[in-house]
Parts: C-alpha cells; structure tokens; sequence
C-alpha cells in the first residue's frame, strides 16, 4: 500500500513521555494526523488488591497507585474510611494531614517544572527543580520515614507526631523556595524561546474542557475556578486563606503560569499552617477496640480531594466485613491522558508531543489502578 | 608529501585532544549551572574508548556501514582544508588546495553520507532527525554565507589563509572591522556547533535522537569522535575567519575556547526551538542585520 | 549537417528505425565533434524568392556546443528508449531535433523563427500524444493547454519583436538586430528587449512562465523528459545568449542585469521549495530543473567572464546530472510501475546501481564537492563575490542549500527507508539499456569531478569568441579566479585517501567487535515493536514540513498555475460567444488563431 502516513510510537522507552504509557502517532512529515494512548504497562490492579486486603493492609498500598504524588490517595482512603466507619479525627491530625498535602502538591508541582523544562531540551530545570524537591523530601522523611511513599495519613488520623524544630525547618525552606522562584521565572518561564513555543499551543477551549471533563490546574488554565479545596473544603482547607490561580489561555503557557502561582500559593498556604499549628498532642481517633482487625460497616462514599494534578476521587463501598467490599479510584489522568490528549495530539507537531503531554500534568499510573 | 601526512595526523590528533578537553569543561561546567559536580574532565574519553570497545555493534548492511565512514571522513577532509596557524608551515593541512566556499561545501559531506546511512537503517526518528537537519541548514547557511561573503569581498580574497592573514593586529581582526559580519555569524555559530536554542535535530525529547538513534557501539564510537572533532573544525575556523588566526597552538587554544565558552553559556541557558522556528528567527534577525551591512558597505563606498 | 538532417527523415519510415535513429544520431553528433576538430565552415545561405529573402545558416561555437548537448543527449535517449516506441514518435522526435539544429544554426530570423516552432510543436505532439501519464486524456488536457498557450504567448511575443527590429534595421540578419538592440540606448531598446527576454524566460521556465514545466515533464514519455531537461530546456539560454549576452557586459544595462539575476535567483528559490513538496519522482526532477536553470541566468547577468564560464559549466554539467537522474528513474518507473515516493522504497540492496547513480547524481545536483556540480557553483559563487552582489548570493545560497532536502529526498523515497508496494524480493535492477547511458553519464561527471578543466577549455574558447578575457587555468584538476582556486583533483584525492584509512581502521575493528546484522524492522522504536503492517517509509513526509517555515509556507501555498488557469477559464468563458465562427474542428481554429496573431503582430511591427 501506498505510505504517505507512517505511524511511530512515542514511548515507553522514550525521554519525552511522563512515565509508563506510550502514545501510538500517525504522522504526515511530522504533523500528528491521529493519537492513540496505550497504557497497560504498569497494571498492577491495584482495586482488586484492596478488595483483597483488610482496611489496614490496603492502607499500605494505596500511596503506590500514584509516583509523583501520593499523599491524595492517603488522603482519600482515610477519610472514606473514616467517614464508612465514623472516626472522629482530632484537629492537629487534620492540620498535619493539609501540611503534607500541601507539601506534596509542592513537590508534585516542582517535579511538574522538572518535566516541562526537560521536555523542552532546557536541562537546567530538571536538575534544579528535582534538586529543589529532594529537600521536600528530606522534610518527609524526616516527618514520616519515607521519602516518596510516606504511608502517613493512616486512616483515624496520622502516624507520628511532628519531630522537634521541625516546622521551623519547614519555614527555612519555603524562605528558601521563595527565594528561588524569580529564577525559575527567569530560567523557563520568561525564557523568550519558551515563550515562542508554549503560547497558542496545545489550547483547550472552555467548552472541550468543560465536555470532557478536564480538572485542576488544566481547567483553571481555560477560565474557570473550580478547585475541591474551595467548593468542598475537607481537613483544614476552610480555615486558611489562599486564592485559586486562573488563567484564560488554555495553553501550555497558561497551564504553566497556573502552576507557578499555585507554587506561591502553596507556599503561602504552608505558612499558615507553621503559624497556627496546635500545639497539642492528640493525632489519632479512638480506634476500634480490634486493631488488627477493623470491620467497616455497610455503606458507601465518594471522597474527593484536590491534587496537584486535579480532582482525585475514591469511590468506597463497605459490606461489614474487615474488607471493603468495593474501591474505585478515579485519578485526573484517565481524562488528561487518554481521551483528551487524543483530541488535543491531532493537527501539533512531533516536537510538541512532550511539551503538551507534561503541560497536562498527565501520570500513567493512576490510570492503571 | 611525508610531512603533509604527518601534519595531518597531527591536526586530527590535536582536534581530538583539544575537543575532548573542551567537551569535558563543557560537562563540567553544565554541571556546575545545573548545581551538580559533575563527571571527571576525561569522562567523554572514557565513554568513547567504551563504545569503541564494544564486543559487537548492530548494522544493516553495508550502506549502514559506510555512513559513520563518510563522516568521519567528511570530518577530517574539512578539517585538512582549514589552516590552523598563520605564518607557520605546520598544522596547513591542504588549506591551499582550498578556499572557504569549498569549505563550507565540504562540511555537508559528512552529514549528508551519514543521512544515507540512517536512511538504510530504515528508523523514521532518524529519517525526521535528518529532515530537521537539513530544513534547519537552511536558516543556518543563509545568514553564515552573508557575513562571510561580507568578510570575502571586503578582502578581496575567499582563500582563508589570506583573511587571516590580513588581520595583522588586533584592530584588524575581522570582528573588529566587520562587526556586524561577526555578530551575525555567531547566530549560525551557535547553530552549527548544535547548542541550543538551534538543537532540534538529535534532540532525545522531540525526536527520540534522531539520526544517531540506530547507531551503536563502534559506529556511535566513530560518531561521538568526529563530533568533538567537527566542533573544533568549526572553532578554528572561526578564529581564522574572525579572531585574527594564531600563530602558535597555545594562542588558537586560547581564542578558540573564547568562543567555545560563548557557544557553551548560550547553549545552557536555553531551550529549544521548533525546526521551523528555528530557521524563521535566523532568516529574521541575523539575516536584517546582515543586509543592514551589506547596504551600508555598499552605500558608503 | 543537412544531410544528416535528410537522414532522419528517411530513417523514421523504416522497419529498423530504432537502429537508424541511433545511427543518424551518432552521425550528427560524429559531424558536430568535426567540427571541432577541423573547423571548416559550412555556412550557407538559400535564397528563397531571390531578393526578398535570404535564409543563412552558420554555426557559431555557441550553437556547437549547444548542438553537441543536444545531439548526445539525443543518442544517450535514443539508446534508453530502444524498442519501446512508435513509428510517429520517433518522426516527430527527428522533426523536433531538426528544428533545433535549425535554431541553433539560423543567422536570421525566419528560419530562427521556424526552428523555434518546429521545435515546439513537434515537442508538444510528442508529450501530449505519447504520454506516460495514467489517464492520459484526462491529465494532459490542462498540461497541453498550459503548454500550448505559453508557447503561442511566447511564438507571438517574439514574432512581434522580430518584426520590429526588421522594421527598424531593415535586415533579416539576427547580428543585425542584436546589434541594433545594443546601439539603441533607453526605452526604445528596452522594451522589444524586455519582450523578446520573456519569450526566452518562458523556454528556460523562469518565474513567471514556469508553469509549463512541471506538468509536461511529468506527462511525457519517460526518456523524452530526460531529453526535455537535459536539452530544449537550454534553447532559451542559447536564445539569450545570442540576444542579450553583450547586454550584461554593457555598463548601461547594469539595473536590467541586477533584475535578472534576482528573477533567476527568485525563481531558484520557489522551484526549490515546490520541488521539496513534490511527491512523485519526475515532478520533483522538473521543479529541480527549474530551480537549476535559474542559476544559469543568474550567472549570466553577472557577466563576468568567471561567472559566464559558471553558467556554462553548471549548463552542461546541468545535462548530464538530469540525463542520468531521468534515464535511472525511468528505469525504476519501468521495472515497478510506480512513480511516488509512497509507492516505492528499501530497493537499495536489490537495485544497487541505480542506487550509485541517484547517488552520483544527487551529489553532483546538490553542487557538492568532490563531484562536477561544485564547480558551477563555486564559479557563480565566486564571481558574485567578486561583484560584490552579497544579496543576490544570499539569494542563491537560500535554494541551493535547501536544495539538499530534495535531494536526500529522491534517493531515499527510492532507495532506502523501508519497502512499501513494490515487494523488493522481486524487484530487479533497470534494464541494460538504461544503465549504458547511465554508466556513461556517471563516469563522465566523476571525470569532471576530477578534471574541471576539461570543460574549461572548450569555455575558454566559448569566452574568447564572445570576447571576453579566459580563465586561467594552471590544470587540468583545478580552477583559479582572481580570488582564489580550488583543486578539485586535490579534494577528490584527499577526500578519499581519508575514507579508506577510515575504512580500513573501521574493519580493524571490526575484527574485534563485528557487525551484527539486524532484521530491517528491528529498529529503535521507543520500546515497542513494529510489524510487517506497520508503515515506516518516511518518503511523503519528507519535507512536508519545510513549508511551516514562514518563507516557504508563503512560496508552497501559493500556485501560479491555479491563478493561470483561472485567466485561462475566464478567457474560455469568452471564447466560447467567439467560437461560433469557426468550423468545429480546434486544430483548425488554433491554426486559425495562430495565424492571425502573427499578422497583428506583424501589423504592429511593420507600423512601429
């Protein structure tokens, strides 16, 4: 047969993709004339395995259903859980819980920075910002014992306590970070040639986003304000202060712009919580008298939590017994990465692959839960 | 004829040495911009003698083969056409054979036979790896061919032993009399020698690394050598043609890591440029500024 | 010569034309290779109603060579196309080859005139009626009346001006003319000047007129296309220097020079870029014409002496790459039947001489060193240097490095990337009658790789007839301008001296670390795995992606012939209410048509 469409696969080996998935290309010259999203690489079932584990046992695998950002999957297990079975959590455990939820949206936006830069050919971003991020980290594993995986936010509460000076330490680095970020602004984002390429590329339109159901800092970028911590505040969010950063472009400029305020709101955010951390000593609820055994009572709930990426929800369903009977993760990704980047890859170019795909934030593994 | 075959044993020796060592400044140095150490100053021999030490290399039969050949040899042929030193009978190579229009064509040899043997190997990376390359020769040739048609008018002269002759003191350096030539033949400088903004072409993200994506163990080997090499082409013509020559090594070592450096601050500092992008902000800027130039010559003469 | 005109004319009635064809070709050019030999004038002069008209024939050194390109290009062709044509085409073949030796032998302007149109008729008969096309109807009508009309605009425009300048001189005689054309300063002289310029543009396929080319060579018979470019393309430079050469030497002319160069150098730059865009093989070859012929006229309004020995150069080098180019592709359409880059590919392995011929060529075509085609442009090159005309060189330098995207993509459309509809296990190297000519044309371009001189002396000879100083040649394998020299002998010798230490030392190491042959789909392929299915032939994409860039973007979606043709229609609309008047037939009424014309402009003419 004649070839004027040769197809190409953009991943899994490859640099320019944002972890375990592949993109198949048809591509005329290097105009991208259909996209298919493979994932598949990474299925570990990770569902079924919960459905498989009693309550405290899944605890522990729920953080790997997402690398870059696994504290939302804590979150959104604990809380079910709390919510199934009706634990009260003390307060500073709720305050606790938004500080590494913050934290980690801050890493996940840094290590979003890394991507974008990278995809750019513009390597000094990566090695800055994951540098920058490794002192994220070092705060975690100082607070929880994990670097990546903090198995933290445990259903009732949270696991430790905060160590001694460590929110001054917390502080150190946000004067740090803050620091930093007017050269992050010139390195990428006022970089001229970064500017050539990210405005008017990859757009969504208010009204693609809103059909397909695009969240988080994706949506933000088309215009709207839609943010889980100010239309369904859960932990703390309702106390602190802090604006969603919108912006009306739609494209990988605007995307980026969104997550760089989101960056400083972070921060901000994080401040709040050194200034009004209680200082008492309660983290846990009273939990059941078996703790090897918890029995989650028949029932269901949706919960819902902001990540760096968007909304990320768990539906969960409880039939009595020490399993839950049903877990259904929704992560953002589904829609960034399979039907929406299909749409978007149709008519951009080959270089542009990349830039697009990490500009949606997409992570290949919490599509494969 | 013994002495020209041992002259350019020489200059392929010296272009290697002296590009392995700028390379590994180059490593050093990235390193130090993005907050890391850093690999050792010889690290780019240690990865070049492991390439060539590789127990077997994949191929696709023999116009695969001949490919890193050609650019090798394009390489070396290039470089025995460019004379290193001025007044001084070593390191000429065949540069009176010569003159830099033929340089410039004979530049394209390598990549050009080397594009024959990613084309056999049948990679569409590579084959989109060369197009770039190619569409990109475009916006890098036009605005390089101005400033040096600038330079060889003005002196009368496309030998370039005689440009680098003519630039007897420093007020004579053709950077100093044609600025305009020089900046503009720093853009496509900066593109020739593959820094960024220009480096689409191999880039690992946008096209999985194009042309060399196929090539592996000796070829790659042969590949990464003539790389260092071709850049030090590149360098010493540049002094040649803009610096004011030099006239022993240690001086050529000197002005060529002068702009070695530029070429290495530029290249970290910026991302890249789509291929069209890129050969539209040369066929721009660079390119005003050169005709600017060439009308005010010929207005004020 | 007459007589070997006589010849043809006889030999196409026989049953072994094809060999009496040959025969009458080599015997002219055996004659015309006299010539140089023992250069006996046989100028003679027939009177035709004694003392009204008088047709003279000479030879000039210019119509030798011309002739001589013509005349061998016409035998390569003949012997490519053995046994695969009709009795009508090679009649009109002969025909249309003695009415380029007519032109190029005419002293005046009737018979000038007469070989011109021999000339054109009998070319367009014979690309209209033996089409390669594959609807032949159906895609010639729009090519043929394309063709038809520029030629009749340009038969017409010339007629008038021809008329004119008889009016004025009162002699038939063309030295006459051209003298009259260059003793007349101003207005008066530039625009007959002007006219008779546009009519030989249109020959040569210069911007504007350039719409016929593309189409016919790609409609005519395979071989034919190769003589087209190889040789008729190169009448309208003859023409010109015949007109307009001491034009560009006359300091007053200097804008109207300055103008030609930069239609030469536009019109490279928009060839190059449609031919980059081109997805069959012989459109691509005939935008490349184009864009090749260009730089010949850009060379020439130069007018140095170094710049003229460039366009004859890149001319004649010019005839052999494309000879070479279309003879093998017309091979590869003979034994596969396919014409696009989509259609063919991976046959480097199974058709390995073609290969090395699309290679020679390509390389020659793109002006690279060591082979011929650097020559031509270091000689332009150099001379617009020397001039000082930067922006013009820009201009040229802008197609010819963006030429080499054509040029890598010709050879890998073919040759390599991975097979698409011919299965390369069947696929069979051209036939023994292309790859004659085509040895032949290889092993002469590496010769003049080699040995430029060996064209430079003949142009010595050219430049000392026009008048002009010669170059200076120290020997054969070199070239020296004012500015400085090349060796061409030298470049090839160290050029391969240094491949086959590389070689060698690269099969030392093979000894340790050999080369293990992979399957053709076991490539890089981001990790995942092709199939036998999955389409990897990169030949339509291939610079389809050049016309992002602005400068291109702006020459490729614009298209010339689509506005033409719209005048083209519009004007039918009209001539459809004239129609009336004439019987049926159309051959008649463009007779009809043709003849009028002639007499307006004869009118016009006379009156001015």
């Amino acid at each position: 047969m004649a070839q004027d469409i040769i197809t190409i696969f953009h991943g899994p080996q490859h640099p320019g993709i944002t972890g375990n998935m592949s993109v198949e290309l048809d591509l005329l010259g290097e105009t991208i004339k259909r996209a298919e999203t493979h994932v598949g690489y990474l299925h570990r079932g990770f569902e079924k395995m919960i459905e498989r584990r009693t309550v405290l046992q899944a605890f522990t695998i729920v953080c790997r259903i997402c690398v870059p950002e696994p504290d939302p999957n804590e979150e959104n297990f604990a809380r079910g859980v709390e919510e199934l079975m009706g634990l009260e959590v003390p307060e500073k455990a709720k305050w606790l819980r938004t500080m590494v939820l913050e934290m980690a949206r801050l890493q996940a936006q840094m290590l979003w920075f890394a991507g974008q830069g990278g995809s750019l050919g513009h390597y000094i971003s990566p090695q800055w910002a994951v540098a920058d991020r490794d002192l994220i980290l070092d705060l975690f594993e100082e607070l929880t014992g994990g670097r990546v995986y903090h198995m933290y936010i445990t259903p009732g509460g949270v696991r430790r306590d905060l160590p001694e000076g460590f929110l001054g330490r917390l502080g150190h680095f946000l004067d740090y970070l803050e620091s930093r970020l007017p050269e992050y602004d010139n390195m990428l984002l006022r970089n001229p040639v970064f500017l050539e390429r990210a405005r008017g590329v990859g757009i969504i339109d208010p009204a693609t986003a809103r059909e397909y159901g695009v969240v988080g800092p994706n949506l933000r970028a088309c215009g709207f304000m839609n943010d889980i911590r100010k239309d369904e505040p859960y932990e703390m969010y309702g106390e602190v202060d802090f604006i969603v950063p919108t912006e009306t472009s739609g494209d990988v400029y605007g995307r980026a712009m969104v997550r760089r305020a989101e960056i400083e709101q972070s921060i901000s955010i994080l401040r709040q919580i050194i200034r009004r951390m209680p200082a008492e000593k309660e983290i846990m609820a009273v939990l059941p008298k078996n703790h090897r055994k918890w029995e989650v009572p028949k029932g269901d709930t949706l919960v819902k939590t902001e990540s760096a990426r968007g909304e990320y929800s768990y539906y969960m369903v409880g039939d009595g017994t020490d399993k839950l009977r049903r877990v259904q993760v929704k992560g953002p990704s589904a829609v960034h990465a399979i039907t929406l980047l299909e749409e978007m890859l149709v008519d951009s170019q080959l270089s542009d692959v990349a830039m697009i795909m990490n500009s949606l934030g997409t992570n290949p593994p919490e599509i494969e839960r | 004829m013994l002495f020209t075959i041992f002259n350019s044993l020489l200059a392929v020796l010296l272009t290697y040495s002296m590009g392995m060592l700028y390379y590994g400044f180059y490593r050093i140095g990235n390193a130090r911009i993005h907050r890391r150490v850093g690999p050792p100053l010889w690290q780019n021999v240690i990865d070049n003698i492991k390439l060539f030490a590789k127990r077997e290399a994949p191929g696709h039969g023999i116009m695969f083969h001949l490919g890193p050949v050609i650019m090798t040899a394009g390489t070396i042929t290039s470089m025995l056409f460019v004379p290193f030193l001025k007044d001084s009978a070593w390191l000429q190579g065949f540069s009176s054979y010569g003159n830099l229009i033929l340089l410039i064509y004979l530049m394209v040899v390598g990549p050009l036979g080397n594009a024959l043997a990613v084309g056999v190997s049948g990679v569409p990376f590579g084959v989109m790896g060369v197009t770039r390359g190619l569409t990109r020769l475009i916006g890098l040739e036009v605005p390089f061919f101005l400033s040096v048609a600038l330079l060889m008018s003005g002196s009368g002269t496309i030998s370039i032993s005689e440009i680098m002759m003519a630039q007897d003191s420093f007020s004579n350096w053709n950077m100093m009399a044609h600025p305009a030539a020089f900046i503009v033949s720093l853009f496509s400088f900066v593109g020739m020698m593959g820094a960024s903004p220009f480096d689409v072409v191999g880039a690992p993200v946008e096209v999985y690394s194009g042309p060399q994506a196929e090539f592996g163990g000796k070829y790659l080997g042969f590949l990464a050598a003539q790389r260092v090499m071709f850049s030090m082409v590149k360098l010493i013509l540049w002094v040649d043609l803009f610096l004011g020559g030099a006239t022993n090594v240690f001086i050529l070592m000197a002005k060529s890591f002068a702009l070695f450096f530029f070429y290495f601050i530029v290249g970290a500092a910026f991302p890249r440029f789509k291929t069209e992008q890129a050969v539209d902000f040369m066929l721009k800027l660079p390119l005003i500024i050169g005709i600017g130039a060439v009308l005010v010559r010929f207005w004020s003469l | 010569m007459v007589s070997a005109l006589a010849v043809f004319f006889l030999g196409t009635h026989k049953i072994i034309r094809e060999l009496l064809s040959i025969v009458s070709l080599a015997l002219l050019t055996g004659l015309l290779l006299m010539r140089i030999v023992s250069p006996v004038s046989d100028d003679f002069t027939w009177q035709y109603m004694p003392g009204f008209f008088t047709l003279s024939f000479s030879l000039s050194s210019f119509g030798l060579l011309f002739a001589l390109i013509a005349a061998i290009s016409g035998l390569l062709k003949s012997f490519a196309s053995w046994g695969i044509n009709s009795k009508g085409y090679h009649a009109l073949f002969h025909l249309m080859m003695g009415g380029l030796m007519i032109l190029l032998s005419a002293g005046d302007y009737i018979s000038f005139f007469l070989g011109w149109e021999i000339m054109t008729w009998s070319s367009f008969m014979l690309f209209n009626n033996f089409s390669s096309a594959d609807d032949p109807i159906e895609k010639s009508q729009d090519t043929g009346f394309l063709f038809i009309t520029l030629s009749l605009i340009s038969a017409l425009l010339m007629l008038g001006v021809l008329f004119f300048l008889y009016n004025r001189t009162g002699s038939m005689n063309i030295a006459d003319g051209v003298a009259w054309l260059h003793g007349v300063k101003g207005l008066p002289s530039w625009i007959p000047g002007l006219l008779l310029m546009s009519a030989f543009f249109l020959k040569s396929g210069l911007l504007p007129f350039h719409v016929w080319v593309p189409g016919t060579y790609r409609e005519a018979p395979h071989t034919f296309t190769a003589f087209l470019s190889a040789a008729l393309s190169k009448v309208g430079i003859y023409a010109f220097i015949l007109f307009f050469l001491p034009f560009s030497l006359n300091e007053g002319s200097g804008q109207i020079s300055y103008l030609i160069a930069w239609i030469g150098a536009i019109t490279a730059t928009v060839a190059t870029f449609k031919a980059i865009e081109q997805n069959d093989m012989k459109g691509l070859l005939a935008y490349s014409s184009i864009g090749q012929m260009a730089y010949v006229f850009t060379a020439m309004a130069v007018g140095s002496s170094l710049a003229m020995g460039g366009a004859l150069f890149q001319m004649v080098n010019h005839s052999l790459i494309k000879l070479l180019l279309f003879f093998i592709v017309a091979g590869i359409i003979e034994r596969t039947g396919k014409t696009r880059f989509d259609q063919l590919g991976g046959l480097i392995y199974k058709m390995p001489f073609s290969f090395i011929g699309v290679l020679v060529g390509i390389i020659a075509l793109a002006g690279m060193p060591p082979l011929s085609g650097f020559y031509g442009k270091w000689m332009i090159y150099t001379s617009l240097i020397e001039k000082g005309w930067l922006l013009v060189l820009t201009g040229i330098v802008l197609p010819s490095t963006a030429a080499f995207i054509y040029c890598y993509k010709l050879i890998y459309g073919i040759f390599l990337g991975h097979p698409t509809e011919v299965n390369p296990e069947e696929a069979k190297e051209i036939s023994p009658r292309y790859r004659v000519p085509s040895g032949l044309l290889m092993a002469s371009i590496v010769l003049l790789g080699l040995f430029p001189g060996l064209i430079l002396k003949p142009v010595n000879v050219l430049l000392s007839d026009l008048g002009m100083e010669t170059l200076a040649l120290t020997s054969q394998g070199s070239l020296n301008a004012a500015s400085g020299s090349v060796s061409g002998f030298m470049v090839m010798n160290v050029f391969g001296g240094v491949f086959a230490v590389i070689l060698i030392l690269l099969s030392l190491f093979g000894k340790k670390a050999p080369t293990r042959n992979l399957h053709r789909l076991d490539i890089a392929y981001a990790g995942e795995l092709p199939t036998e299915q999955t389409p990897l032939h990169y030949g339509r994409g291939l610079g389809h992606e050049v016309k992002r860039v602005a400068i291109a973007g702006a020459i490729v979606k614009r298209s010339l012939t689509e506005k033409y043709m719209k005048i083209g229609n519009q004007l039918g609309g009209i001539l459809e209410h004239v129609r009336g008047f004439y019987p049926g037939n159309g051959q008649v009424s463009l007779i009809m048509t043709m003849v009028g014309a002639a007499a307006v402009a004869l009118l016009i003419g006379l009156k001015g």
